[in-house]
């Protein structure tokens, strides 16, 4: 049996949250940056990148704790942070869901923020945010 | 006559020393959940160190320590610095951000690479390579062995000084008996 990867529905969720559609228009990614999004100084935009870094698997039930960061880039550093505390509203004690494909969430947390900082590569404003997530390993049919 | 609000001189007697070997207890018992966070961090930052990218290559045109290489964990106990690289010791401080309250025990296991928050969550033009939380994830679930083992660990060997101390004490206060009577 696999685990199930709620990485999608928690994208979807946070894709989906009005005030962060209205901040990143759909730029939700997941892994890495999407071409186009990273755009020179000057002309920076708000995006989000949300990687998954890791997992703890129940040896009691069937159930995973998954920890995620979103990246929330924007043109300054009070819009990294403005986008950060939008995301952060999107997921943060958000109870059982079930995604479309059968990915059962049963909770989504903000863990705490990685504060602000700079891309190193083209020095944009980026604010860290740690979320964890409680799901089921299994798909529900 | 005694009562609950007027206990007798002997059970305010007993209850001191209940209350005396009690935080004895506790002391052995910080001590030991130090002792146990010290193991787990220490596992924690082997197994990130084995996870971590290695290029000896590239950290040695950039006259740096390789990332997988400057890991440390230190624990702080009652708000004070109780084990930690000679680094952080020499610093006298904590990472930013974090508070070390009177009241507890905290482990911190960090990297101190420059590079290490890079690769952990990643860049615009890099996808993250995390190393260090899925250790942390991998450790965690194990970790009430570690912390309730060494715990028992002080206990016992607290429970053995405090027996050892009474006996001692006893014989003091008897070889002090005799000589006063000898005296006598």
């Amino acid at each position: 049996m696999s685990l199930a990867d709620p990485t999608g529905k928690l994208l979807t969720d946070i894709r989906d949250d009005a005030t962060v559609a209205a901040l990143v228009s759909g730029r939700v990614r997941a892994g890495e940056a999407a071409p186009g999004d990273a755009l020179g100084a000057g002309h920076w935009q708000a995006f989000v990148v949300l990687a998954r870094l890791g997992h703890s698997r129940s040896p009691h039930a069937p159930t995973q704790a998954v920890r995620y960061v979103a990246r929330c880039y924007a043109a300054t550093h009070q819009g990294a942070t403005a986008l950060a505390a939008a995301v952060s509203d999107a997921i943060h004690a958000k109870g059982r869901r079930i995604s479309g494909g059968g990915v059962s969430i049963f909770g989504s947390f903000d863990d705490g923020g990685g504060g602000s900082d700079k891309d190193p590569d083209t020095d944009q404003p980026v604010e860290y945010l740690f979320i964890d997530v409680g799901a089921l390993t299994s798909l529900i049919p | 006559m005694a009562s609950p609000k007027a206990p007798s001189e002997k059970l305010i007697a007993r209850r001191a020393a209940k209350i005396v070997m009690n935080k004895a207890a506790i002391d052995a018992l910080y001590a030991g959940m130090a002792d146990g966070l010290i193991e787990l961090g220490n596992k924690i930052i082997a197994d990130a160190s084995e996870r971590a990218p290695k290029d000896a290559a590239a950290a040695a045109a950039r006259g740096v320590p390789m990332l997988n290489d400057t890991g440390h964990i230190s624990v702080w106990g009652q708000g004070k610095l109780v084990y930690g690289s000679s680094q952080v010791a020499a610093a006298k401080n904590r990472p930013r951000g974090v508070r070390a309250a009177k009241d507890e025990i905290i482990m911190i296991a960090a990297f101190g690479s420059p590079i290490a928050h890079l690769q952990e969550l990643g860049t615009i033009k890099m996808p993250a390579h995390p190393f260090l939380t899925p250790a942390l994830m991998a450790n965690i679930s194990n970790a009430g062995p570690y912390v309730t083992g060494a715990m028992s660990r002080y206990a016992a060997t607290a429970s053995t000084r405090a027996l050892r101390g009474s006996g001692i004490n006893a014989a003091r206060a008897a070889a002090k008996a005799a000589k006063a009577e000898g005296i006598g």
